[in-house]
């Protein structure tokens, strides 16, 4: 499950590795913001102590052990990467290699993912590196009090993503799978001017841009409809929710879905709602069958961590 | 058991989710590009280089899965979207309009 070679469970971080020690030129990778309380905790008081081992535990992008920074009343998740692969140029050039960004990305998600089970956090975006832990300090203190905000309104919460699609025709009307064969009006169907058959071509013309003109008017109904309920959808759930943010939509090339995305949202919650929440869109997904419905979670509330979201 | 392992992904309304399901990569771009707080660092990259890495990407996977494409529709299973079939129009994340909307209107010029 874990990438090879990015994610070490085995405690004891680098110093322990073979050919470990301090690389010779090393940046700070940031994963997340939490309260003082997490440097507190780093420090160590009772309750405490477990959950510094349990952030002992976690290796973070390149391998390095992820360690807490504080100042200003705010901690700072840290792991030290090496300069020459997380530089500015070089972070660059990988950014564009889709396994390295894959590796990466699952590896920063890791981190945050278990730290946000043990303490209220929020999430830093990906590729946010320093030269030094006091140029982490001093991003933190300027930013002091927009931080606690955000960590007050999102810490210890939890996102949920719903994705809905519009379900096509065939499958709707079918109850199912099993339409391979494509659905009716489509031009990869064969159904066009440049095919009309003989018949068609002599007497039945008409017939067939009648026939046509109503397969057309029975996509559109059929969109309206999916548009619609995934509106309602959004609507609903975002009511329900503490706050609710649109993402755009996936691009087929990346999600291998290639079914229209009407909804791609995220939805922030207490971290004990996820059974109402679940309940709430299972049941929209049996009421709008021309919708697909897909659910993801629980998140760390990544999409809530911006001060520029302004909720929903 | 990872953490990963914990989450799970499933069409809403099937009666078994399906835990331990590998994160798909698109839903945790969206969250690790678009989302988290933004601070500042020393050499980070700014916000519009991420975005332009981002659609950078995005045009590498398009080739990449006009292949793939190819291969997998020789083979299209039971319930498998039509090859070919209309798609939303590509946005690029932080884009300022809702999603669903945007989706939406593509949508229907590309099919109306």
């Amino acid at each position: 499950m874990s990438p090879a070679g990015i994610i070490r469970p085995e405690p004891g971080g680098y110093r322990d590795l073979p050919g470990g020690g301090r690389p010779a030129k090393t940046a700070v990778w940031a994963y997340a913001i939490a309260g003082s309380g997490a440097g507190d905790l780093a420090a160590g008081d009772l309750a405490a102590g477990d959950l510094a081992a349990g952030l002992r535990q976690l290796t973070g992008v390149g391998g390095a052990p992820v360690r807490v920074t504080s100042c200003s009343g705010l901690g700072m998740l840290v792991s030290d990467v090496s300069a020459a692969q997380f530089g500015e140029a070089a972070l660059r050039r990988n950014l564009e290699d889709l396994d390295w960004l894959d590796q990466v990305a699952r590896a920063h998600h890791h981190v945050i993912d278990a730290a946000a089970r043990l303490f209220p956090l929020l999430p830093t975006r990906l590729a946010t590196v320093y030269s030094s832990d006091d140029a982490v300090c001093a991003a933190l203190a300027e930013r002091r009090a927009a931080l606690r905000g955000a960590l007050r309104r999102v810490g210890g919460r939890v996102e949920w993503g719903v994705k809905a699609y519009a379900m096509p025709e065939s499958e709707i009307t079918a109850g199912g799978p099993g339409g391979a064969g494509g659905r009716g009006g489509t031009p990869a169907g064969g159904v066009g001017p440049g095919r009309i058959s003989t018949a068609e071509a002599r007497g039945g013309g008409l017939a067939y841009l009648r026939r046509r003109r109503e397969q057309l008017a029975a996509g559109r109904e059929s969109r309206a409809a999916a548009v619609g309920a995934a509106r309602a959808l959004h609507g609903a759930l975002a009511g329900q929710a503490e706050r609710a943010r649109l993402h755009p939509p996936q691009a087929p090339q990346l999600s291998g879905v290639r079914l229209p995305m009407l909804l791609n949202a995220a939805y922030l919650l207490p971290a004990d709602g996820a059974a109402e929440f679940a309940a709430a869109v299972a049941a929209h997904a049996s009421a709008h069958p021309e919708l697909r419905i897909e659910l993801t979670g629980p998140w760390p509330p990544y999409s809530f961590a911006g001060d520029d979201d302004d909720g929903r | 058991m990872t953490d990963a392992d914990k989450y799970w992904t499933a069409e809403a309304g099937t009666d078994a989710y399906a835990p331990g399901e590998r994160l798909a990569l698109v839903d945790l771009l969206d969250r690790v590009l678009a989302g988290g707080v933004v601070i500042t660092g020393e050499i980070t990259l700014s916000v519009a280089d991420v975005d332009l890495v981002v659609i950078s990407l995005r045009a590498l996977l398009s080739s990449v899965s006009a292949l793939a494409g190819q291969a997998a529709s020789d083979q299209t299973g039971p319930g498998e979207a039509v090859p070919g079939d209309a798609v939303p129009g590509e946005s690029v994340p932080g884009e300022a309009v809702p999603g669903h909307v945007v989706a939406a209107e593509r949508y229907a010029e590309h099919e109306g």
